[in-house]
């Protein structure tokens, strides 16, 4: 559990102080001397790596002090340059463990006012050194990766609005997309329809005639077309079937809505398309029913009422 | 008639010398279409019927799915292919095969009463 430090300014910087541990920001990269060493090499040494403090390490890296300017800056003046470092080192020095939230370290920087501080494992061995650039390189590149993120989050869901999901509130939207002469994928809008109105609890005989219609209009799509997009609308009332296609259209739609007029090839024939009935067979099933065929694409709107008015003129004709 | 007439799927497919080939349909048989278009069966197949075909390729599976046939029966001994078989297992749809032809699966069904209303 975390504790907000004060909920008006709970920043995602600060929540980022929060998630993040010492060992997440440390620099590991340590530059340290052994207590042999004088406070002209600490000198030298901190000036070569740009630093202000060097932490004095014995055997196993146990720390056993820190070497600050200051420090320096004392022996300088007390004339002994070059004195062993464990003779003006700081000894009690202010440390943190690498497994502490890194909030808590910045409480420690800011309170004292150090510019470092050196980081312990559990066995009290030296691991890193944590400074105040340390702290906001970590947190800003924390930042960006929950930025990212949110983008990755957003454009999920973005695509998934414009896909299969809810546009209206109490419409449920279906989309396929399809493919010319994907023969093997007829029926999966026709399976989709199917199954969401058979999870509304629609009346079977019903939820058959919009499959069939679903089926029907898919099969078309992919047979005689340049590809296009099935969606289907479900309403409390009823289901809307849309087809729209990338053309050629229908030269004769006439022609086309009379029983057992095709223009499907043998192959197609061959596996039991193209008899001529799917326009016809469309119709039949449908309350409403409406078809525009220009050479730019086919558009066929179907309705079917989940309480339709005269049962009676749904009974699909009898070939015999 | 002294035959009782089939009432399941199962009592129906053994009268037409027929393997299961996805699934074993337990359901009842209300009657029996026979057509090789698909559209045809949309249109006019009744419910809960054995469907008798020659076609044994996977959009099938999708037709039978649709109308709520209660098995496909694929005649005349041709083989259904693997595509359909794993289609046809998805769907939960059933396929027996059997090596009779259309013709004589339809006399023999139609001879035992099934999809007709009064024996």
């Amino acid at each position: 559990m975390r504790t907000r430090i004060d909920p008006v300014s709970y920043t995602p910087f600060h929540e980022a102080l929060y998630d993040l541990r010492v060992r997440d920001a440390m620099s590991k990269n340590l530059i340290v001397l052994g207590p042999d060493a004088t406070m002209l090499e600490a000198q030298v040494s901190m000036r070569d790596h740009r630093i202000s403090g060097i932490p004095i390490v014995t055997d196993g890296n146990k720390l056993a002090g820190l070497v600050s300017i200051q420090d320096v800056i004392e022996a300088l003046v007390a004339n002994d340059i070059h004195a062993p470092v464990d003779k003006w080192m700081t000894q009690k020095v202010c440390t943190v463990r690498e497994k502490f939230p890194l909030i808590q370290a910045v409480k420690e920087l800011q309170k004292k006012g150090f510019g470092r501080l050196p980081v312990l494992n559990a066995d009290d061995v030296l691991v890193g050194m944590l400074t105040n650039n340390d702290v906001t390189r970590a947190v800003m590149l924390r930042l960006n990766e929950e930025a990212k993120a949110a983008e990755r989050r957003e454009a999920d869901l973005l695509a998934r609005s414009m896909t299969a999901t809810q546009e209206r509130p109490g419409i449920e939207r279906i989309e396929v997309r399809v493919e010319p002469m994907d023969l093997d994928a007829a029926g999966t809008f026709a399976g989709l329809v199917k199954k969401a109105l058979k999870n509304r609890g629609v009346p079977p005989d019903v939820a058959r005639r919009a499959a069939i219609a679903a089926y029907e209009v898919e099969v078309n799509v992919i047979l005689h077309s340049m590809g296009g997009i099935l969606e289907a609308f479900l309403s409390g009332q009823g289901i809307t079937i849309l087809s729209r296609d990338r053309g050629p259209g229908i030269p004769n739609v006439d022609d086309a809505m009379k029983e057992g007029f095709s223009t499907a090839n043998e192959v197609v024939r061959a596996l039991g398309f193209g008899a001529g009935m799917g326009l016809p067979n469309m119709k039949r099933c449908s309350d409403e029913f409406s078809i525009s065929a220009p050479a730019s694409g086919t558009t066929v709107t179907m309705k079917i009422l989940f309480n339709p008015p005269a049962p009676a003129s749904h009974a699909v004709q009898e070939n015999t | 008639m002294t035959n009782q007439k089939p009432q399941t799927v199962s009592e129906a497919v053994a009268l037409i010398d027929a393997v299961p080939v996805v699934g074993e349909g337990s359901g009842p048989v209300e009657g029996v279409y026979c057509s090789d278009l698909l559209s045809d069966v949309l249109a006019n197949a009744p419910e809960n019927s054995l469907w008798i075909t020659v076609q044994n390729h996977r959009n099938i599976v999708a037709v039978a799915e649709t109308r709520d046939v209660a098995a496909i029966v694929v005649a005349g001994g041709r083989p259904v292919l693997d595509d359909t078989k794993r289609q046809a297992e998805l769907l939960e749809v059933p396929i027996y095969s059997s090596p009779l032809t259309v013709y004589e699966i339809a006399g023999r069904l139609y001879s035992a009463g099934v999809g007709r209303d009064q024996s």
